[in-house]
């Protein structure tokens, strides 16, 4: 089985525990109520759309692989017209490939500071973030580098607090440190 | 009948009050600059850039945020023309079209020409969408001023399906997207009854989920995730200088009727629901290659590809404002977030808009309108200087966006709740991108799900909850019939057309063979 007919079957199958997840949540609420006083119409009808459509794509994903019709990735946002790039314009393009680690890295850092920043303190996790972030994602490594992103760090996290709880005057979080 | 006359006549100058002070024009400018700069990065969309400044917003004014928000979004749809000029990279995805001439004509040594020719044209795209804004806003809301709950469910309904149908290639997902969309958006209080519903006995999710933390997240963080992921943080650009940007200057006039073409297209694809600048700027260049004199020549550095494209992209903005400020209903995903935006200043787009805030309305008109002008005026004189910033290490790029989100959505209720729910809809944005699953019909339908909801509940309040009068009421209603009649072919067509073509393609294969039997 292809990846991709894996993936509309993880998403068709996700979409229908959605649906039946919003029907258990609202079981509380009793049902055959006068619609305007129904609390749970509308998330009852969207459960119920959410599971139709879910089967629907888990088939449809089905039928699409056994003929060879899967439409190619396209990141979710991509234009329903097909353009026609000439390939010297395509060939002047970098190289594709991912690189999930670096992105589950930063997702975790970014997870960390935002704790950090309610935590330990805005302006510290900030400033490490900065620093921290920059290596993860391949800043150069070399002293220079170090000190490179150490004052780019610093002068970013004051244009942020300065920014942010001084002219904007949003409530600073109580902490341990600044 | 006068009076009626001067009514409308103050729409266009009693904003001139609100925004002529030195704090407002200032705002204005500098957030065209910030969304130069933001936009001329590839994969920092426009969208991104409005969702991530919106928290910043809110000590202003509403005049001043929607000047600033509107700044950004148009700064960063032109500042997107500068990668897709000098290095084949679209800094939003509305600047594809420009890279198929744009490039090759900076390949050539025509970098600035082509910049002053794209600043030229979006100026002239963005002012043509802010006049018919203008005419156009007030009148749309003097006719919906008589809507009542059949019609307004009815556009909501039809808003939703254009977007959750035009986003990515599966209308399936598209769906899926804006029924997620209105299922966050039943979290929290019950409108009719005030019952808490899926909150989780969460009491920080009384009130539903905070609007901006989903935006920032699905939007802002979402996308440096998906650029790290794409291993864009380990690309270096060395773009070539630019110059002889004000040659434009006489390139442009003869490509006025391209530029006035495409500026209509743009206008009329923005107040499509779910079109925006990125179709805008599609279907112009393709309109263009169709009657251009000399199509051969588009694709490999015409100016003319270049006009049509930033043109119609600039004026889709204008467009896409009629529908939200007028009826209250956004069509894409910025106007959710500027209409979320407004909603927090305490401000309600609507028909009602129209008569109970008329300079605001008006102060509207003028900051885009002002907007464009500082657009033209930075983007002749700063664009040697905006190529600059690709040379900006994204590896310190990237985290200083993500605590601009992590900060931007705290600044909001000052709440870290806020930031938990934006980490969570950042991971979802993530899952959507790899999944194929478009994110625009989620935010949208946060935003609709409450009006749908809303209305749809009335009318069967109304019909005593028979759903067959509510059926009668919306069939009768001369607007709301067509509208759901639109919405139904929309989704039908394509399965009609489908079943269509396997008959024929079936019928013309046994005709095939049963001809190939015959000669036999």
């Amino acid at each position: 089985m292809t990846l991709l007919r894996y993936r509309n079957f993880a998403v068709g199958a996700a979409l229908v525990l959605a649906g039946g997840a919003t029907l258990l949540a609202t079981s509380s609420f009793a049902w055959g109520r006068a619609p305007a006083v129904d609390p749970a119409l509308f998330p009852r009808i969207i459960a119920l759309l959410l599971i139709t459509v879910g089967i629907v794509i888990v088939v449809l994903g089905a039928t699409q692989a056994r003929r060879g019709t899967e439409l190619p990735s396209e990141g979710g946002e991509g234009v329903p017209v097909d353009i026609e790039i000439p390939a010297e314009l395509l060939a002047d393009r970098e190289p594709e490939g991912t690189d999930a680690k670096s992105g589950i890295l930063l997702a975790v850092l970014v997870t960390v500071y935002a704790i950090g920043a309610f935590q330990l303190g805005f302006a510290t996790s900030t400033f490490l973030f900065l620093i921290v972030g920059s290596l993860v994602l391949g800043h150069r490594r070399g002293l220079r580098g170090l000190v490179s992103v150490g004052i780019v760090a610093v002068a970013i996290t004051v244009a942020y607090y300065v920014g942010f709880f001084v002219l904007l005057g949003v409530r600073e979080p109580t902490t341990l440190l600044l | 009948m006068i009076s009626n006359s001067v009514q409308m006549a103050s729409i266009y100058t009693d904003g001139w009050a609100l925004v002529l002070n030195p704090t407002t024009l200032l705002l204005i400018l500098g957030s065209v600059l910030v969304g130069m700069a933001v936009g001329a990065i590839p994969g920092l969309t426009a969208t991104m850039s409005v969702a991530v400044l919106v928290p910043l917003t809110f000590t202003m004014d509403p005049t001043s945020a929607v000047g600033v928000l509107a700044g950004v979004w148009l700064g960063s749809l032109y500042g997107g023309t500068l990668p897709a000029i000098l290095i084949n990279m679209p800094g939003t995805p509305a600047d594809l079209m420009t890279t198929l001439d744009g490039y090759p004509m900076s390949r050539r040594g025509e970098a600035g020409r082509a910049i002053g020719i794209g600043v030229l044209s979006s100026f002239f795209g963005g002012i043509l969408s802010v006049i018919v804004l203008g005419i156009a806003g007030p009148a749309l809301a003097s006719v919906a001023r008589n809507f009542g709950s059949p019609e307004l469910f009815s556009v909501a309904v039809l808003g939703l399906s254009v977007i959750a149908f035009v986003s990515g290639k599966s209308m399936a997902k598209g769906v899926a997207s804006a029924l997620i969309g209105l299922l966050v958006g039943t979290i929290g209080r019950d409108l009719f009854t005030g019952q808490p519903r899926l909150n989780f006995d969460e009491a920080q999710l009384i009130g539903g989920v905070e609007f901006i933390a989903i935006v920032v997240g699905i939007f802002g963080l979402s996308e440096v995730l998906e650029q790290v992921y794409k291993r864009q943080h380990l690309l270096k650009h060395r773009p070539q200088k630019v110059r002889n940007v004000f040659s434009a200057l006489k390139d442009v006039w003869p490509l006025k009727w391209v530029v006035a073409r495409s500026s209509v297209i743009g206008t009329l694809a923005g107040v499509a629901p779910g079109a925006g600048p990125t179709i805008a700027s599609i279907i112009s260049y393709g309109t263009q290659k169709q009657i251009s004199k000399n199509p051969e020549k588009m694709g490999k550095g015409a100016p003319e590809g270049v006009a049509a494209s930033d043109s119609a992209n600039n004026a889709a903005s204008g467009g896409s404002l009629l529908t939200m400020l007028s009826l209250g209903i956004p069509g894409d995903a910025v106007t959710a977030i500027l209409l979320g935006a407004l909603v927090v200043q305490g401000v309600q787009p609507g028909p009602l808009l129209f008569e109970s805030e008329p300079e605001l309305v008006s102060s509207i008109f003028i900051s885009l309108l002002l907007a464009n002008v500082a657009l033209l005026v930075i983007g002749l004189l700063g664009a040697r200087y905006f190529a600059k910033v690709l040379n900006v290490p994204r590896t310190i790029l990237y985290p200083t966006v993500a605590v601009a989100c992590v900060a931007g959505t705290y600044a909001v209720r000052g709440s870290a709740f806020d930031v938990g729910v934006m980490l969570i809809f950042a991971l979802v944005g993530f899952v959507f991108a790899r999944a194929d699953i478009p994110k625009a019909p989620l935010v949208l339908a946060v935003i609709l799900g409450p009006i749908l909801e809303i209305n749809l509940r009335r009318m069967l309040q109304l019909s005593d909850g028979d759903v067959g009068t509510t059926l009668g009421t919306l069939a009768s209603s001369p607007v709301a019939a067509p509208i759901l009649l639109v919405t139904i072919a929309l989704f039908a067509a394509p399965i009609i057309r489908k079943l269509v073509s396997k008959r024929f393609g079936h019928s013309s294969k046994t005709e095939t063979s049963d001809a190939v039997s015959e000669r036999k």
